[in-house]
């Protein structure tokens, strides 16, 4: 038991924070989500993740972010919906450590089973640990090509 | 981080972009709950911010608001921002030449928000009707786009 209330504790996404009813579920449609992103920019402090205003697909990252602020309460998100059926704009940002944790959630390849359940948590859940180490990460691996500096 | 080129659209509403039954469930469902849950209205540079509770419905309840909004307001920039740690979520309206004027009368032209949150921004509603279906719904937004044109012409 760790009694030092002075040690940061490393930021992590705790899953179990999101109803169980719709856990599973959400751990599949984020990927989806991200699937569709057609730049990410990088900011100061987080990513700044770019979708077309189709249909749809405002609700999608709503939901996304209803659930995402459950398990990663120390995000800050911003949904952008520019005018004149302009661009969706998500952007995830936060204090320190949070947008080396979305860098790591967002692009690399975490090989580590141990390390991967460490940074998401799932209360023990061993069928969510597998699908999580199958399908979740890292999100936007694909679009890191289109990414720039913000 | 706007990266929208189409410039001088049109400061209008039109409600024609919704069909009847979205304007029914915008009426009857969404403005209602919506406007008076506002907790604070922040005047900013280029429009308005409103400040709302971090209730479980409410990030659904604007989110499906917007996605009418859009479609009957486009040249207005939505941006709902959602603090860390469980804090209020904030939806900023802005835009460019005119959105926040027309805003401002469109936050008086109708009585949906709590009287003190609207006077607190300095919005007079006492005067302003009540909006209980569609009808009374074109009836303000057909007012508000003439009286927001006359505004435009005489500047």
């Amino acid at each position: 038991m760790n009694n030092n209330l002075n040690e940061p504790q490393p930021l992590a996404c705790d899953l179990t924070a999101i109803p169980s009813s719709v856990r599973e579920e959400y751990v599949f449609t984020a990927p989806q989500l991200f699937s569709a992103a057609q730049e990410v920019q990088e900011l100061s402090n987080g990513y700044a993740i770019r979708f077309l205003n189709e249909s749809g697909r405002f609700m999608s990252i709503a939901k996304f972010s209803e659930n995402e602020k459950l398990c990663c309460p120390f995000f800050s998100f911003g949904l952008d919906i520019e005018p004149n059926n302009g661009p969706i704009w998500l952007k995830l940002t936060g204090g320190e450590g949070v947008k080396e944790l979305l860098q790591t959630t967002l692009f690399d390849s975490i090989e580590d089973k141990a390390a991967l359940k460490q940074l998401i948590q799932t209360g023990g859940d061993a069928h969510l640990d597998e699908v999580i180490a199958q399908t979740a990460l890292p999100l936007l691996k694909g679009v890191l090509n289109n990414a720039s500096s913000g | 981080m706007n990266t929208n080129l189409i410039q001088d659209q049109p400061i209008a509403c039109v409600p024609s972009a919704l069909t009847p039954d979205q304007q029914e469930y915008c009426v009857k469902e969404i403005a209602p709950k919506l406007y008076k849950a506002v907790e604070e209205i922040q005047e900013l540079p280029n429009g308005w911010a409103w400040r709302l509770p971090t209730t479980p419905q409410m990030l659904m309840l604007v989110t499906e608001d917007l996605n009418m909004e859009r479609l009957c307001c486009p040249f207005v920039n939505y941006t709902l921002e959602i603090e860390p740690n469980l804090g209020p979520f904030w939806l900023h309206m802005t835009g460019g030449q005119g959105v926040k004027e027309f805003l401002r009368m469109a936050h008086e032209g109708a009585n949906l928000f709590d009287a003190q949150v609207a006077k607190a921004a300095g919005f007079d509603i006492s005067a302003s009707p009540e909006i209980d279906s569609v009808a009374t719904a074109l009836e303000a937004t057909n007012k508000l786009n003439e009286q927001y044109a006359r505004t435009a012409v005489s500047k």
